[in-house]
């Protein structure tokens, strides 16, 4: 029984296989994978973005940088600007709806927009690969396509004949549902080569995140907008420049470190 | 020149390897090339390419190449007209809210070019350190030095590494007569960047006034000041010794 595992099992197979089942599996994951391509293009144009909401996300940008720069600045400007940004980001001055609440708002038409996207994102890149899949184990369950030249351990049984339910036959063997398997994670590359390298025709790889939707874009600034109010409200200034003409001096070596502190 | 060197075989041969967006990317290129040596006939046949293109869409970027056209060509209100509708339509781009404002400053309309300059950076709050600039560019030219170096801080505040922005602050200090601060930034430059010739003309400079003025207004002991007055006359000298202008900075820093 071991020993005829590795005999070469001659099996002819039907040439028109080939043309019938082998080639049409490829062409149409290959045109499946182009037309998906096209149709998330389409989904993703529309979603523009508002001047409010350039502001909004500058400013949260501008507080970062605020906050972690704001030794550089005299002590007088330093105050200036923590006043006006503390009431600024409080009061959210900057944000595009500043009585923008986080729950319940999936209902909220503003926001269906958003979900819809994801769910349409999420239906365009799933779809196909639902319809190919029963497609291919509907119509060619059973099938043996090719041969592969070369042997595999006994544990790549299940993946190359998915579908066929015989213990004996040589895994070089593959089946119709394996042969689509393959496909699926194979084309990756040949879709990037012609469609560019962020293309969404859709490998293996993009599947998984689709599902995950954006949660509420409006409260999340509006929390970042309140985060960096109290921020802003603790930071203390503590000039950079303080000491800089002593640190100049000992520097060019007009005195020496250890006298720094006599002033 | 070499612009129009380089990319004019480009888009002229008809078996060009590039594709669509790489071309038009290298057109625009082309036709603003042309507008800066102002012939605006070649620019005009680039831009009939592209218009042939895209002939069913409305494209802000090509509007903002026919606003340029009509600015090398000294229409500059036909310009604004054009800027205007774009930036109805198309709000977030910035190409042309600056477009829209270089052409104020280039009609001599100051007050109107930082009035849109304010707007453009109440929108665009951070990130934006040649506007910034700018401003503090035409308030300087008002006169305005208080909110010119207000500027110059929110440039500061974006990039705290780069020496030139500590030089025009403290530059802007020493216009409003705040020796100290003017000589703490010359120094904060000096650190930056090594042997800055303007920082230690300006260490010179403020330090000597600094050593003027009345003590309450010094954070710094009179000890200090001298140091740095030395210290900035030494390095100068040093800097100038192979220079054929040597005897004259010599003669000015014995004063």
């Amino acid at each position: 029984m071991a020993g005829s595992m590795y005999e070469s099992q001659d099996l002819y197979l039907d040439p028109s296989i080939k043309y019938w089942v082998l080639f049409p599996i490829m062409i149409v994951m290959f045109l499946v994978g182009i037309l998906r391509h096209n149709i998330t293009t389409i989904l993703n144009e529309g979603q523009k973005m508002d001047l409010k909401d350039v502001k909004e996300s500058l400013a949260v940008k501008y507080g970062r940088l605020f906050i972690s720069n704001r030794n550089y600045l005299t002590e007088s400007a330093f105050k200036m600007r923590k006043t006006y940004w503390y009431d600024a980001f409080n009061l959210g001055k900057y944000l595009k709806d500043p009585n923008a609440t986080g729950n319940g708002d999936m209902l909220d038409p503003a926001n269906m927009e958003s979900t819809m996207t994801g769910m349409k994102k999420g239906f365009a890149n799933m779809l196909p690969q639902y319809i190919l899949m029963s497609w291919v184990s509907f119509f060619f369950a059973g099938f043996v396509i090719i041969k592969l030249p070369f042997y595999l351990p006994l544990g790549f049984k299940d993946m190359l004949q998915r579908g066929i339910d015989t213990a004996n036959l040589d895994i070089t063997w593959v089946s119709s549902l394996s042969w689509y398997f393959l496909n699926f994670f194979g084309l990756g590359g040949i879709f990037s080569l012609i469609l560019g390298k962020n293309n969404s025709a859709g490998s293996a790889k993009d599947i998984a995140p689709q599902i995950q939707m954006a949660p509420n874009q409006k409260d999340r600034f509006n929390k970042m907008h309140k985060s960096l109010a109290e921020e802003v409200k603790i930071t203390e200034h503590q000039w950079a420049l303080e000491d800089i003409e002593d640190k100049i001096l000992i520097k060019y070596g007009k005195k020496k470190p250890e006298n720094k502190k006599t002033k | 020149m070499d612009v129009i060197e380089l990319a004019k075989p480009l888009i002229d041969n008809k078996f060009s390897s590039l594709d669509s967006v790489e071309k038009y990317e290298i057109l625009e290129q082309l036709i603003i090339a042309y507008l800066d040596i102002n012939d605006v006939l070649k620019a005009e046949k680039y831009l009939s390419i592209i218009t042939k293109k895209i002939d069913n869409g409305y494209s802000s970027r090509l509007q903002k190449l026919n606003g340029m056209i009509e600015e090398t060509k000294g229409n500059y209100e036909k310009a604004i007209d054009i800027y205007n509708e774009t930036l109805k339509k198309d709000e977030l781009n910035e190409a042309v809210h600056k477009r829209l404002i270089a052409v104020n400053i280039a009609n001599g309309n100051r007050d109107e070019a930082i009035k849109l300059l304010n707007k453009y950076l109440e929108i665009f709050v951070s990130g934006d350190e040649d506007a910034w600039l700018q401003l503090a560019d035409l308030y300087l030219l008002d006169n305005q030095c208080q909110q010119a170096a207000y500027c110059i801080e929110e440039v500061i505040l974006i990039d705290p590494r780069n020496h030139l922005y500590y030089l025009r602050y403290a530059d802007i200090m020493l216009c409003l007569g705040k020796y100290q601060m003017a000589s703490k930034y010359y120094c904060k430059a000096l650190d930056l960047c090594k042997d800055n010739v303007r920082a230690l003309y300006g260490i010179l400079y403020s330090n000597q006034y600094l050593l003027k003025s009345k003590p309450e207004d010094k954070l710094t002991s009179n000890e200090t000041i001298q140091s740095l007055i030395n210290l900035a006359k030494e390095e100068l000298e040093k800097l100038y010794k192979s220079s054929p202008c040597k005897e004259v900075v010599k003669e000015f820093l014995e004063q």
